[in-house]
């Protein structure tokens, strides 16, 4: 069933029950629903409680003039919720800042897609409280003219728990892009596996690029990795594409488009992973 | 008919000459065959015509025609009726070939090829080549084995259609199979609208797309010129007969 949430200057629409305590807005979410949110100069804080044994999905759009937006999810054993991140136009400076909770057997998967021109601290810190919770965060970003900040924090603090992290950008035109991926496997948390893959393609040398995997680990039993790679485009891969005709320029521009789809593998719903995949192609082959 | 005219041709990489005065003339309607021992710069004639960023030309001239390739970027080369079959070709991962054929396709052409009939032809050329139906959703090159590799140009030669195709040990690697596949694209594209110039060390590719010009490059010069003949011996003497004949201290000099 379709729901949606319209907050303009913090006046509330939706047909979701909620109610307000201080500058905190609460939803209890009790049913499959896809939910469409739609976020415009907010300053309360967005609070998602999910029940047990649900599955959500959740499209986020937020538009400009948002400074500051703070959101808190809990979910209950055995729900899925997936949720599809999205900033659509190129406004104020955005600070973002979230906290999921995330209990047995339910998972969260979470997918950004943030091409806009303005600059974003992004921050979210997952806990994966009880066994068996499961969250997998991807970002494709492109930092062009402006500062993109991701840290992005899973915490295995149960046993049998997942936690993967998959971040791609493009960074050009004096723009600026930090990936900070943190794993953090807590004591006793056996079976735990943290995952992380980080991949940024720098256009040119006015740029500043970094990816920086951290694990942190207190226990012995568990299974973690992590890559990073900063890199220029590879030269051998525009040569070959130019060599059947396509310009300089228009290559560029599939190779982009091709480093930021293999995000795509890791949606696993498919109606968002097919408005990932146009969005990408909308902003990448212009 | 058109012609590719190398003249006087001298190339270096990273600051060492391998191309010494290359001087080669082909017509379309004629397959030469370029043959000669390891690193004496038959893949750098290659790529030099095609224009890799890491070749310097340090003098002469190359004309398709009265087009002055020299002056032309890579892409704009390819536009001009070349076309280059890689040894290795590149993997690129998240391209998926039909998106990029269809961009290539539609570089060579002035009013873009509609979806259904690029589909088309996509898939004829592929059941052609007796290559796997999902190719076309498959990333470029990604996960392809050498054979598939070899054919995927094929597929690329095939459906640019160029004046004139640049083979790079496009035997390598293939199963009797495959090299039977791939003889039999490049003989149906000969016609006098066509010409390629061939490099391999095998008389076994040569025995299938007949050349009409053969020949040998040693220490970046085309030493020796002739006919099929010369691949026979080639194949079953090797090349140091042709060392002796024009003797190696001559060629030293040169250095």
């Amino acid at each position: 069933m379709n729901k949606y949430i319209e907050i303009v200057d913090d006046n509330i629409k939706t047909d979701l029950e909620y109610y307000l305590n201080n500058q905190e807005l609460i939803f209890n979410i009790d049913n499959n629903y896809n939910i469409d949110v739609y976020l415009k100069n907010i300053s309360y804080s967005l609070i998602m409680n999910f029940s047990e044994s649900i599955n959500v999905n959740i499209t986020n759009n937020i538009d400009e003039n948002n400074n500051k937006i703070v959101v808190n999810y809990t979910i209950e054993d055995n729900s899925v919720i997936n949720e599809f991140f999205l900033i659509n136009n190129d406004g104020l400076d955005i600070e973002y800042y979230k906290n999921i909770s995330i209990k047995n057997n339910a998972s969260y998967e979470c997918s950004c897609a943030l091409f806009n021109e303005n600059n974003i601290d992004y921050n979210i810190d997952i806990s994966l409280i009880n066994d068996n919770a499961k969250a997998i965060h991807n970002v494709a970003t492109i930092a062009s003219h402006n500062k993109k900040y991701f840290n992005v924090k899973i915490n295995n603090i149960a046993c049998n728990t997942i936690g993967l992290l998959n971040n791609f950008g493009v960074v050009k035109n004096n723009g600026e892009l930090i990936f900070n991926g943190i794993g953090d496997i807590k004591n006793g948390a056996k079976n735990a596996k943290a995952h992380q893959e980080s991949k940024i393609i720098t256009f040119d040398e006015n740029v500043i690029a970094q990816a920086n995997p951290y694990l942190i680990i207190d226990e012995a039993d568990v299974e973690a990795s992590h890559a990073a790679a900063v890199g220029q485009m590879d030269e051998e891969q525009l040569y070959y594409l130019q060599t059947r005709g396509i310009s300089n320029n228009d290559a560029s521009l599939l190779i982009t488009y091709g480093y930021l789809k293999p995000i795509l593998k890791n949606i696993n719903n498919e109606e968002l992973k097919h408005k990932l995949e146009k969005i990408i192609e909308d902003k990448v082959l212009i | 008919m058109s012609t590719l005219k190398i003249d006087n041709l001298y190339v270096s990489v990273e600051d060492k000459l391998i191309l010494k005065g290359i001087n080669l003339v082909v017509n379309t309607g004629e397959v030469h065959a370029l043959m000669g021992p390891n690193g004496n710069g038959k893949s750098t004639l290659l790529s030099a015509i095609m224009g890799h960023p890491k070749y310097r030309i340090e003098k002469g001239s190359i004309f398709l025609d009265n087009i002055d390739i020299l002056a032309l970027s890579v892409d704009e080369r390819s536009k001009a009726g070349l076309f280059l079959g890689m040894q290795y070709p590149t993997e690129v991962s998240g391209v998926t070939n039909a998106d990029f054929l269809r961009a290539a396709l539609n570089s060579h052409l002035e009013k873009p090829i509609s979806l259904f009939k690029f589909i088309k032809q996509l898939d004829k050329e592929v059941e052609k080549l007796k290559m796997k139906p999902d190719l076309a959703h498959r990333y470029l090159n990604e996960g392809f084995s050498g054979g598939e590799k070899k054919r995927n140009e094929m597929l690329h030669m095939n459906l640019l259609k160029p004046k004139f195709a640049l083979l790079d040990e496009i035997d390598s690697g293939l199963d009797v199979d495959a090299l039977q596949i791939v003889s039999d694209t490049i003989n149906e594209m000969r016609s006098e609208h066509f010409g390629a110039i061939i490099v391999s060390h095998y008389e076994r590719l040569f025995d299938l797309v007949k050349p009409t010009h053969v020949h040998i490059l040693v220490d970046g010069k085309i030493v020796k010129s002739g006919n099929q003949e010369l691949v026979t011996k080639i194949d079953t003497e090797g090349y140091e007969w042709i060392k002796e004949e024009l003797d190696i201290d001559i060629i030293n000099e040169s250095i």
